[in-house]
């Protein structure tokens, strides 16, 4: 493979620059400095393998005179000879986000970026700038050719084709075994496992030193039921024997009881006979106690009422004093009426007084009736008639007749002075035109209502338009008015039809006659004018309010004398009904005995009296009973309390006081009685006592020899020693206690942890999760053991390779040092690598010396590198492809001699590979010229 | 043979390696609710040998070695297996028990204390004691048996037993190894078949071996039935600790041993799902398969609950999948959940992935690149390892490197190198296969 040609489009400083043709040996691209010669190398690099990631890398150069950033390569295999024969790769590669890149080959079209790798021998741009493409800075160090990933390309990957690098998958195997298992303390997985493994062997020898002790435990178990039964009985013997002291002192008690009850009963003694018969008596004595302060009580009612009846006895005299001496109060006792008579001398009192005073008023009507001045001017007014007019011939006729007749006058003149019109106008026909216009335009007027009418009613119809109804209803309404007065109009004009003039003439005479007819009748002329007939009217008038006037007097007068005799009628009837009254009120005196001669009210008083006279007699009565009956009571009692003192004298007791002062004398009767009583229950509750106190001690001593035993200790009565007795036992007991509970906890404790202990599953859950880590501990080595053995089968295949290649290309790099040495070093030993953390290639020099490459001057170390990567280069070319050598300017640092020999072994390399020999020196350029004429010369301008 | 005519039918029980309540061995961390069943399946499975025996009325009980595992023999171990043998005590079964090279007499701790319930027969060591057995009186058996003194016995105890003068069928009870019948266990009280017909029994019960044998014996025949029940619950993944675990019952009718059944009292069974990945498209279809094949495993279990291990093999492009990292784990729990709250349940305990790159090995041992050296190297430490005697320890060593301290022993290292019984290759082959799948990486 070589470059046959190139155009940069824009890279640094180069932009539209390129050359075509190279030569597949060697080419002397020869320039001023700054002709873009590194610019070139770089640009070389980017076409083969792609431009740096990243945009600040110094190999990036982004154009700085124009151009798209990148360019177009052309490449060759074949023998270059011009036989057309010769496979042609063009790649053009831009730079920017999109990474344009065009690969096309001569023979296939497009290709790939594998394709051109693969064409490329498998090599990548760490080999080519390690290798193929070297500046000075390259040249100084062995640093690039001794890195894994060019060692191993070097030797193996061009094998191995496209498989991942040899380096790369022991790298990837390396990794995963230090995921898995980490020489110190880390988060591996066998690390991880190996920390919990030994937790869980820390748990196990503790969990199984807890099981170890289940015997023990046992034993200590059934230790603590021992103690636990020996403790219990101590318990038990304490509390019985406390429970006997309990009982000694309890019943020690009750014999004291007993013994006292005993010494009591002994002591009592019989109550008197007195006080014996007092308790036969015992409910006579309450009784008698108990109703002595009602006799107390009955003794003082009796002597009030005796003084209350002293009282009635007076009163009564008093009533019976002012009823009279017909009465007494037998008398009064039999007239149980008066209650009745005196309601009936209450209702004349009553009917006679209102006789009298509708008596009184009758008589005031009577005289207020005489007095009325209708009455009194009676005389005068009968002579006294308004007179009339001397003058009219009819003021004796009836004036409401004459006015009548008046007004007849009147229309007969108004006709007559019309029909004279009439006559007057009849020759001129006026009246007849006039009356016609009239009788036309009436006429016309009820057309126009009816046409007005009709469309009123026609619009009033209209629907939905209520306003316009409305107006038309008024306008109807207008309308029918106008209709009335027109049609009363015409009915006017046609009722004053015109006459014919003979018929006017005629009732002209009519009329005429009848105005004489009538102004005689009312004494006027007979062709009275005007003013006659207002003046008649006007005395018609005039006697018309004086006939009014006349009237209204008599009517009056006719009142008022009826008004008289009405009210003496009344004051009549008024004494007559008085007067029946006292007529029979007198006779009921006179039934009942009463005075004649007592007004009302006397009667009402002597009634009074009479009623009170017989309450006095009822309340004797009453007073004098309840003397009887308290009388008897008391003398009940004092019998029943003579009784008694008789009895109590009988038997020796001696109660004077008791008729004294039986109330005092009864209670202490009573507190006798009780004190006897008080005797008797003593005895019975002490009877009681003895029983109960016998029983009890009988029952809680029990039968038996221990009860007879304690029987003997409580009669004792060593009280004293019990009760030291039982603080000391109390304490002990305490004791015994406490250390029972302690027993018993730590047997349950000891129990309950030999029962987990049996149950616990803890030494499986362990012993399991032990195996399950160590099963997993195992997996991991083992797959530790799989990738150990997987990366030790990389790295020796990859070491085999090494040192079975190796040696070729150190045996060719030695060859030529030498010659370019001049002898002076014979050649290069096969440790090419790293040691001690730096490179390391020795030479053996001519004397046999092995001399580390750095202890060599700068020029012969770059001889030495130079003469390396040739060999490495020509080591390549046989096991993958050849590829073009690129060298910047490595001479200039060689002194002739060596110069001009590596000069010739350029040419000797270009004889098998395309070498681009970058200079910027002419001699040098002359030096490769005079060793190589063939080789093509290319200038370089400066940019 | 007068006499067998006078002994009645009657059946007895023989179990062995009770184990109880030791831990599953090889089988990592569980869900709660599988450990707990894990935890107590040992001894529920004791549990359901007692009721075995009550159920089926047997005449007596024996149990021929390894009750615990170990001379530590846990305190709720003890207590349970005192507590089944007084329920058999109570329903009227003897129970005949001898010690074997888990549980040896004189190394063993007792939490008991106190005596055996009546009807419990433990045989001492050192000389073998013969006890009659009566069903309702009449004689029918007479059980011999002899414990392991010491865990290292190696003696053969067999030829210390002799045909008893005792009535009925004549049984001996013994922990051995009895020679040939299965390898990978060890040679303590080792006999051979012969030395045990010699003796002139008529039931060998033997424990010692976890496999279910029967060794000799058929019906209608006189040879003396030996017999391995096997476990009584299965213990590990291990391919003998597979499968139904239990007892067995004895038929005896007429005086002879006429037949012998097996019966399962395990409650947690293990099983190997062995799947090749070269015919599965994607991890999808892998999963899909794998619980198909679970489901008919469960169904299979007789109702026990079953702790599943799978192995992926073969060669396919899946292999690339598989081995990217956390893949296996998160197909495991895919699983996991696929089947969880299962009642018995099925537990995913591991995926043994063994797949290997779709890459002709033979072509690629051919070629001359950096693969073929690979392989070259590969099969070089092969051959190393097997015929170097300090190839696997120098190589263990090697990969020890790195390793925290505690794990840098010679346990470990044995642990590096896989489990026993796996082929010494197999490391080298899991690793030759990594190598090829990392290399490959790039390509994906």
């Amino acid at each position: 493979m070589r470059i046959s040609g190139f155009h940069v489009d824009g890279f640094g400083g180069l932009a539209d620059f390129g050359i075509e043709n190279l030569s597949p040996g060697l080419v002397v691209l020869s320039g001023p400095n700054e002709a873009g010669k590194s610019t070139l190398l770089d640009f070389l690099t980017a076409m083969l393998f792609g431009f740096p990631s990243r945009r600040d890398h110094p190999r990036f150069r982004p154009p700085f005179r124009g151009g798209r950033h990148g360019g177009r390569l052309t490449l060759a295999e074949g023998p270059g000879n011009g036989s057309g024969s010769d496979l042609q790769w063009q790649i053009e590669r831009y730079a920017g986000p999109r990474k344009e890149l065009n690969i096309r080959r001569s023979d296939s079209g497009s290709a790939s970026e594998e394709d051109l790798r693969r064409a490329l021998g498998g090599a990548d741009e760490a080999l080519f700038r390690a290798v193929f493409a070297v500046d000075l800075t390259d040249l100084g160090s062995a640093e690039g050719v001794t890195r894994d990933e060019v060692r191993e390309l070097l030797f193996s990957a061009s094998i191995v084709g496209q498989r991942r690098s040899a380096a790369r998958a022991m790298d990837n195997l390396q990794k995963q075994r230090l995921e898995l298992a980490r020489l110190r303390q880390g988060d591996a997985r066998a690390n991880r496992l190996m920390s919990e493994l030994e937790d869980v062997r820390r748990g196990l020898a503790e969990a199984s030193r807890e099981a170890a002790g289940y015997p023990a435990g046992r034993a200590e178990l059934a230790r603590l039921e021992l103690d636990v039964a020996d403790a219990r009985e101590d318990a038990d013997r304490s509390d019985r024997r406390m429970r006997e002291l309990d009982l000694l002192v309890r019943l020690w008690d009750v014999l004291e009881r007993k013994r006292d009850a005993e010494q009591r009963l002994r002591a009592w003694k019989e109550p008197t006979p007195a006080a014996m018969w007092l308790e036969e008596q015992a409910s006579e004595l309450h009784a008698l106690r108990a109703a002595c302060s009602g006799h107390l009580e009955r003794v003082a009612q009796l002597s009030d009422l005796r003084n209350q009846r002293g009282g009635i006895e007076q009163s009564l005299r008093a009533a019976l004093g002012s009823l009279g001496p017909d009465w007494d109060p037998e008398r009064i006792r039999a007239s149980d009426g008066w209650i009745g008579l005196v309601d009936e001398g209450r209702r004349f009192r009553e009917a006679i007084a209102e006789r009298e005073a509708r008596w009184s008023t009758a008589s005031a009507l009577a005289e207020e009736a005489d007095a009325a001045p209708e009455i009194a001017g009676l005389g005068e007014m009968d002579g006294t008639s308004a007179p009339m007019s001397a003058d009219d011939p009819t003021a004796d006729a009836d004036p409401e007749l004459r006015a009548g007749l008046v007004s007849e006058l009147r229309k007969n003149l108004a006709e007559q002075r019309r029909l004279t019109a009439e006559l007057r106008a009849g020759g001129h026909g006026g009246g007849t035109h006039s009356g016609a216009l009239e009788r036309t335009t009436s006429t016309s007027m009820v057309l126009l209502a009816l046409v007005v009418v009709v469309l009123a009613a026609v619009a009033a119809l209209a629907p939905d338009r209520p306003i316009v109804r409305g107006l038309f209803a008024a306008l109807a309404s207008g309308g029918c008015a106008l209709l009335i007065v027109a049609l009363a109009t015409r009915r006017r004009l046609l009722g004053a039809a015109p006459a014919q003039p003979g018929e006017v003439t005629s009732a002209r005479e009519r009329v005429t006659a009848r105005v004489a007819e009538l102004a005689t009748s009312l004494g006027l002329p007979t062709a009275p004018s005007d003013s006659d007939v207002e003046t008649a009217a006007e005395r018609i008038d005039a006697a018309r309010s004086r006939e009014r006037v006349l009237e209204d007097d008599r009517r009056r007068t006719t009142a008022a004398l009826a008004r008289r005799k009405s009210s003496h009628e009344s004051l009549e009837r008024a004494f007559e009904e008085l007067e029946a009254e006292r007529a029979r009120f007198s006779a009921w005196k006179v039934a009942h005995g009463l005075g004649a001669s007592l007004s009302p009210d006397a009667v009402l008083e002597s009634l009074a009296s009479l009623q009170a006279a017989w309450k006095d007699i009822a309340a004797l009565e009453r007073v004098d009973a309840r003397i009887v009956q308290r009388s008897t009571e008391i003398a009940g009692f004092e019998g029943r309390l003579a009784m008694l003192g008789a009895g109590l004298h009988d038997r020796g007791a001696n109660p004077e006081s008791l008729e004294a002062d039986p109330s005092g004398t009864l209670d202490d009767l009573c507190a006798s009685l009780e004190e006897v009583l008080d005797l008797r229950a003593t005895r019975a509750s002490l009877l009681r006592a003895i029983e109960e106190t016998s029983t009890e001690l009988e029952r809680s001593l029990g039968l038996g020899p221990e009860a007879r035993r304690l029987r003997a200790e409580l009669e004792a009565g060593e009280v004293l020693a019990w009760s030291e007795e039982q603080t000391a036992l109390d304490r002990a007991r305490s004791d015994t206690r406490h250390r029972l509970e302690q027993l018993v906890r730590a047997h349950q404790d000891a129990s309950n942890a030999l029962r987990d202990l049996a149950a616990s599953a803890r030494i499986a859950e362990l012993e399991q999760r032990r195996l399950a880590l160590e099963q997993e501990l195992e997996e991991v080595l083992r797959s530790w053991a799989v990738l150990g053995c997987a990366r030790l089968l990389l790295e020796r295949t990859l070491r085999r390779h090494e040192q079975e290649r190796q040696p070729a290309v150190l045996a060719r790099a030695g060859e030529r040092f030498a010659k370019v040495t001049e002898g002076r070093y014979t050649c290069l030993l096969p440790k090419v690598g790293n040691e001690g953390g730096r490179d390391v290639i020795r030479v053996v020099s001519s004397s046999g010396a092995e001399i580390d490459a750095s202890s060599l001057s700068r020029g012969s170390v770059e001889q030495l590198y130079l003469c390396l990567r040739l060999g490495l280069a020509e080591t390549f070319a046989e096991r993958a492809e050849s590829l073009p050598i690129i060298l910047d300017d490595v001479l200039v640092n060689f002194d002739p001699g060596r110069a001009a020999a590596v000069a010739e072994a350029l040419a000797d390399t270009a004889e098998r590979h395309q070498v681009l020999f970058l200079t910027c020196h002419p001699h040098l350029e002359e030096l490769v010229r005079g060793v190589a004429p063939e080789a093509q010369v290319v200038r370089l301008e400066r940019i | 043979m007068e006499e067998s005519f006078r002994i009645p039918d009657f059946s007895f029980v023989h179990a062995a390696d009770l184990h109880l309540d030791t831990p599953f061995k090889g089988i990592g961390s569980t869900a709660p609710y599988v450990a707990e069943q894990l935890r107590e399946a040992s001894l529920a499975a004791f549990d359901a040998l007692v009721d075995l025996c009550l159920q089926r009325k047997a005449a007596f009980l024996l149990i021929a070695g390894d009750i615990y595992d170990g001379p530590e023999r846990g305190l709720r171990a003890q207590l349970r297996f005192r507590d089944g043998l007084a329920r058999l005590s109570a329903a009227g079964i003897s129970s005949f028990v001898v010690h074997g090279n888990h549980d040896p007499v004189e190394t063993g701790w007792s939490a008991l204390g106190g005596p055996w319930p009546e009807r419990v027969t433990v045989f001492a060591s050192g000389t073998v004691q013969a006890v009659p057995v009566e069903v309702d009186g009449v004689p029918v058996a007479t059980v011999q048996g002899v414990s392991f003194a010491q865990r290292s016995e190696r003696e053969n105890l067999a030829l210390r037993f002799a045909h008893a003068a005792g009535p009925g069928v004549q049984v001996g009870v013994l922990h051995c190894n009895v020679r040939g019948a299965a390898s990978g266990y060890d040679d303590y009280s080792p006999c051979t078949l012969d030395d045990l017909r010699s003796v002139g029994l008529d039931y060998w019960a033997l424990g010692h071996i976890h496999s279910r044998m029967i060794l000799s014996g058929q019906r209608d025949s006189d040879d003396p039935w030996i017999v391995y029940p096997g476990n009584l619950q299965a213990r590990s993944p291990k391919p003998s600790e597979r499968g139904l675990k239990g007892a067995m019952v004895v038929h005896v009718r007429g005086g002879r041993i006429a037949d012998v059944e097996t019966v399962g009292c395990d409650v947690v069974r293990f099983d190997l799902l062995e799947q090749d990945v070269a015919s599965i498209a994607d991890l999808a279809d892998l999963r899909s398969r794998l619980a198909s094949a679970a489901r008919d495993r469960l169904a299979l279990a007789d109702g026990r609950s079953l702790v599943l291990r799978c192995q992926l093999a073969g060669q396919g492009e899946l292999h690339m999948d598989l081995r990217r990292p956390g893949t296996v784990h998160d197909l495991l729990v895919a699983l996991r959940e696929d089947f969880a709250d299962l009642q018995p349940f099925c537990w995913w305990d591991s995926i043994d992935d063994r797949s290997r790159p779709a890459l002709d090995l033979d072509s690629a041992r051919a070629g001359s690149d950096f693969a073929a050296d690979l392989i070259a190297l590969a099969d070089e430490l092969h051959l190393r390892l097997a015929n170097e005697e300090h190839a696997m320890s120098d190589l263990a060593s090697e990969l020890s490197e790195g390793l925290p301290g505690p794990l840098r022993t010679q346990r470990a290292l044995e642990r590096l190198m896989g489990s026993p019984g796996a082929e010494p290759g197999e490391l080298v082959d899991r690793a030759l296969a990594l190598a090829l799948g990392e290399l490959e990486g790039d390509r994906r």
